[in-house]
């Protein structure tokens, strides 16, 4: 299918593109077409569809109630303002759309009820599209926050990219929970698909239940309960949510054995707790999108954590969805040192097949280090799939940490952050491999600021930047001595490696007032994509240095599967590629330093230097195209002639011509140098005829004639001056009217700051005056 | 090597290089030169150079090494031209001060060979149109290789004109006249320059100009910053490579 030609599903992508020219799906054209009023960032909505636009990305649930409301979060990662379209779904089959741009390096965050546009909704879908021609560079998350609670809780919910490339299947986890999940399911195709929903229980046989969606249809499933399973409305679904069970963790399959069928969903599991009440999100994954079988987890609060001021413990949920027996080993690490984690020494959990299961690591509340886990389990990719919820001791606090496949091809992560009185913001980077990782990490605004700094991390160390901090700092300093403006108060980081399955890290966003947690996990690409070169000077002359310098450009791409896609809206200037450098042409390189060269003129002409970037899978090509000049000849720029006359000591005849000269280069047209003080040497050497007996007397051979030369006349500049004369007997018949046809040859050797003049002057005497090669 | 200390003024200087190319100042009258520091010259650049602030023509023989091998140091004095030619010439005692025709002449007077070349005389030496030194000096040579050479048909080629040469000198007629006399003739015309003469080879015959004698072109203005330029006979092995060719700063 078209659309899908070079885009592959990575549904904890978060991704906003596509292919272009795919028409907004045929609900849109029942949509609402309300402006959100005259913020700048909207546009209204332009007459008519269809309309070209990308493959969306999807969050299948939002929820507008009396205890929940959701707030979209979209990340610009470019630096150019990237143009947007959100489609709101509602049960009842409204489509509500909406058209933005988001500046370079910002964030935007939109309530959902501004995107309803006055249509009254409870719940329902939406779609993000980005239109950028050459690839997207938007990431997005959808924010449910429960304020049911004295403390609110933010349940975090990727936007998910659909494929049809794929097994068409999902799995999630439903965390430890006395109450059964409740999951919205969209099917994002344009035809029906019939959809089977296995829930894998601490024991006992799979409950396997079905349900048909329509094109774009969402719905609500009480999973892993009978009948009634499909939830209808907003009152049964809330009752849903509490229906009781035993508590146990759940793993949830979600698939269809249609091939068109482009599924997504998102759950909800209610846990009451110490008298408090929550929920937790269900994120699903496609199983055949992880190509490893570890999941990381990033920089855990565990034990005291002071933004929190509370102490944590993790608790980790496991699923098995294969038919036999997997073993899970988890092993933290310390966040600073990178070492072994001693209150998370490695633990090893069997997992029967097709059930799940979960266990706590206490935190010490005398410990205040972040610890990162990694997850390895046995089986194949996707058997397994783990989930972390952070919970405090008073368990009134507590958040979903997503799990990454230690080997996505993603290398980068683009949050949004606040950072001001009531928001901390605080990102942290894990490196999960034995070796030290490079990690650029970009801090943007779109109204000013770009902050850079490239880190290299130790093996299993964690970056952690608090983001309050380095705003109040003033001696935090970029990679290039920048500080970010004190004045910003949000906009959008960027992280990233040269190369994927190195460094997985999210984004802390914690309310100061009411402690409640965001995360954001969302993953992209950043590549290598582009290289500019230049030659200072660009034009210079032979014998002398040329500087040669060059930057790289990273942007954000979409992935295109197997194949690399080294272009995208532009992201960064950074460092981290390896250089090759070459020239071409009249010089040669004499010392090169990645991204930047040194070559010497050795002659004349145009020439290029020639540079190549590479970074993982993206190599580019840069040159910096240079002009050496070199001196060719002479060229007079006025003469003045005496006329024969009697001269020497009266028995001679003479005349003279003076000639005004400067030294042209190579170039077309030809061009003088106009630098003064440079020697202009020459060396005169007689030739034949020599009738008048010319360079008889001075200056034949080589002598000190080498004067520099000076301005001769402003605005004249590089001129020296040749005064060609004779005084000779044999000019005596030429005053007397004779001597015609008679003729004198001196040829003459320039030279030019010390470097010889190819065009050798023939200086010619003829009764009637002096030419210079002709002229 | 014995060292004094010059104050070398200008506080008079830059007055006087706004003078007209051919302006003239007393040379016994030239209040000079304070606070510059000299380091390590020889007396003959800092003749040359006390000269073109002074914008006053001089004539200087090479003969002894003295004027061309010492090396003078100096700060803090403050003297007329005149007198600090005679402090210079300390360092090189060989030599005497004389004047001719408004030109400072500095010369070993007793030194034979170089009187061979300076005391030559021309029974008329004579120009025939307006030109510039570096041309009637061009003249001065051919018409000395004329008389030396009577077989000589003349004499011509390609000069190399300075930049700050552009001064064109009335004709010269003299009768009777030495090449010394001439040579002053032309800097007190050209009133921008100096001469400097080498110990001739010998025969004087078909030795080139440029190694019996050299004309120094004064600084003038903004465009002609340099003073230039001496070129010492192969033969001065020990005259200093560093001031060989020198453009005075």
């Amino acid at each position: 299918m078209k659309k899908f030609r070079r885009l592959l599903m990575f549904s904890a992508l978060c991704v906003v593109g596509g292919v272009h020219g795919q028409q907004l799906p045929q609900g849109a054209t029942q949509s609402h077409q309300i402006d959100l009023g005259n913020s700048a960032l909207f546009h209204g909505e332009s007459s008519g569809y269809p309309m070209v636009v990308d493959a969306p990305v999807v969050a299948p649930l939002f929820l507008e109630t009396e205890h929940f409301t959701s707030t979209l979060h979209l990340v610009n990662s470019a630096s150019s303002t990237e143009p947007a379209t959100i489609v709101v779904r509602t049960p009842d089959g409204n489509s509500i759309t909406t058209k933005l741009t988001l500046p370079g390096h910002d964030s935007l965050t939109l309530p959902l009820k501004s995107l309803l546009k006055g249509v009254v909704a409870s719940r329902g879908s939406l779609e993000v599209y980005a239109t950028d021609p050459i690839g997207s560079s938007l990431t997005g998350q959808l924010e449910i926050t429960y304020n049911g609670e004295e403390r609110r809780a933010a349940i975090d919910e990727e936007l998910l990219m659909p494929s049809m490339t794929t097994s068409h299947t999902l799995r999630g986890i439903s965390l430890e929970s006395d109450t059964l999940p409740v999951v919205a399911i969209s099917n994002v195709a344009n035809t029906p698909v019939l959809v089977n929903v296995t829930c894998n229980r601490s024991a006992g046989t799979p409950l396997t239940n079905s349900l048909q969606l329509g094109r774009h249809d969402t719905k609500f499933v009480r999973a892993c309960s009978g009948a009634p399973f499909e939830v209808t409305d907003d009152t049964a679904l809330l009752q849903a949510l509490d229906t009781s069970k035993a508590s146990e963790t759940i793993g949830i399959q979600i698939s269809s054995e249609d091939p068109k069928s482009e599924l997504q969903a998102f759950g909800l599991t209610l846990h009451n707790v110490l008298g408090h009440r929550y929920f937790s999100a269900i994120n699903f994954n496609d199983p055949k999108e992880w190509n490893s079988t570890q999941s990381i987890y990033a920089g855990v609060p565990v034990g005291y954590f002071q933004p929190l001021a509370n102490t944590f413990s993790p608790r980790f949920s496991f699923s098995n969805f294969s038919n036999q027996s997997q073993t899970v080993t988890l092993q933290g690490y310390k966040a600073k040192s990178g070492e072994p984690s001693e209150s998370a020494a490695a633990r090893t959990i069997v997992l029967p097949a097709n059930s799940s299961s979960s266990f706590a690591i206490v935190g010490d509340p005398n410990s205040s280090e972040l610890i990162s886990y990694v997850a390895t389990s046995t089986g194949m990719a996707g058997d397994v799939i783990a989930a972390l919820m952070d919970e405090s001791g008073t368990g009134d606090n507590r958040f979903l940490i997503i799990g990454k496949d230690a080997s996505t091809v993603l290398n980068a992560g683009m949050h949004p952050w606040t950072a001001d009185k009531e928001n901390h913001g605080i990102l942290v980077a894990f490196n999960h491999t034995s070796k030290p990782q490079d990690v650029t990490v970009q801090i943007g605004n779109g109204t000013g600021g770009l902050w850079q700094r490239r880190i290299t991390l130790k093996p299993y160390q964690t970056l952690t930047q608090d983001l309050n901090e380095l705003l109040l700092s003033s001696d935090q300093p970029d990679d290039r001595g920048n500080l970010l403006p004190k004045n910003l108060d949000h906009g959008e980081v960027t992280w990233w490696t040269n190369d994927s399955r190195r460094v997985t890290g999210r984004l802390f966003q914690i309310s100061n007032s009411d402690r409640m947690v965001k995360n954001f996990s969302c993953y992209g690409q950043i590549v290598l994509c582009q290289i500019l070169a230049s030659a200072t000077p660009s034009v210079g002359n032979v014998g002398s240095s040329f500087h040669f310098t060059s930057t790289i450009s990273y942007c954000t791409t979409n992935y295109g599967g197997s194949s690399s896609q080294c272009y995208g809206p532009n992201a960064s200037g950074g460092a981290g590629a390896t250089y090759h450098w070459n020239t071409y042409g009249a010089f040669q390189v004499t010392s090169s330093s990645n991204y930047d060269a040194y070559a010497n003129a050795v002659g004349g002409g145009n020439g290029t230097a020639q540079v190549q970037a590479q970074s993982a899978q993206c190599t580019v090509n840069g040159q910096a195209p240079v002009t050496v000049r070199a001196p060719t000849r002479s060229q007079i720029i006025n003469s003045t002639y005496t006329g024969l006359q009697v001269c020497g000591n009266g028995q001679q005849t003479g005349h003279e011509r003076d000639l005004y000269e400067q030294i042209v280069d190579n170039q077309n047209p030809a061009q003088p140098f106009l630098a003064d003080g440079v020697t202009v040497g020459e060396v005169i050497t007689k030739s034949s005829p020599d009738d008048f007996a010319w360079g008889s007397g001075t200056k034949t051979g080589s002598g000190p004639t080498a004067y520099k030369n000076a301005p001769n006349s402003s605005p004249q500049h590089g001129v020296f001056t040749d005064a060609l004369y004779n005084c000779d007997a044999a000019l005596n018949a030429c005053l007397a009217g004779g001597g015609g046809g008679k003729l004198s040859v001196l040829n003459q050797q320039l030279t030019y700051g010390g470097v010889n003049v190819p065009t050798i002057n023939s200086l010619h005497e003829t009764c009637t005056g002096f030419t210079n090669n002709g002229n | 090597m014995k060292k004094r200390l010059f104050l070398l003024a200008i506080v008079f200087a830059s007055m006087l290089r706004s003078h007209s190319a051919v302006s003239q100042v007393p040379a016994s009258e030239v209040p000079l030169l304070t606070d510059v520091d000299v380091r390590g010259k020889t007396p003959l650049e800092l003749l040359l150079e006390m000269a073109d602030i002074a914008r006053t023509p001089i004539g200087i023989a090479v003969s002894k090494p003295s004027i061309y091998t010492q090396r003078i140091s100096s700060k803090g004095l403050k003297c007329s031209f005149i007198d600090c030619v005679h402090r210079i010439l300390l360092d090189a005692p060989e030599y005497s001060i004389s004047e001719s025709h408004g030109v400072v002449n500095i010369a070993v007077s007793a030194d034979m060979l170089n009187n061979s070349l300076l005391n030559f005389t021309f029974s008329r030496f004579r120009t025939f149109a307006p030109s510039n030194a570096t041309r009637v000096s061009a003249d001065l040579w051919g018409n000395l290789q004329l008389s030396l050479n009577p077989k000589r048909t003349g004499y011509g080629g390609v000069l190399r004109v300075p930049s700050n040469d552009d001064v064109k000198l009335a004709p010269f007629d003299g009768r009777d006249v030495t090449l010394r006399d001439v040579l002053n003739s032309i800097v007190h015309k050209q009133g921008q320059m100096a001469w400097v003469s080498w110990p001739p080879p010998d025969p004087l015959v078909d030795a080139p100009e440029y190694e019996l004698w050299n004309l120094v072109y004064f600084r003038r203005s903004a465009d002609h910053t340099k003073l230039c330029c001496v070129y010492p006979p192969p033969k001065l092995a020990n005259f200093p490579e560093d001031t060989k060719g020198r453009l005075l700063p």
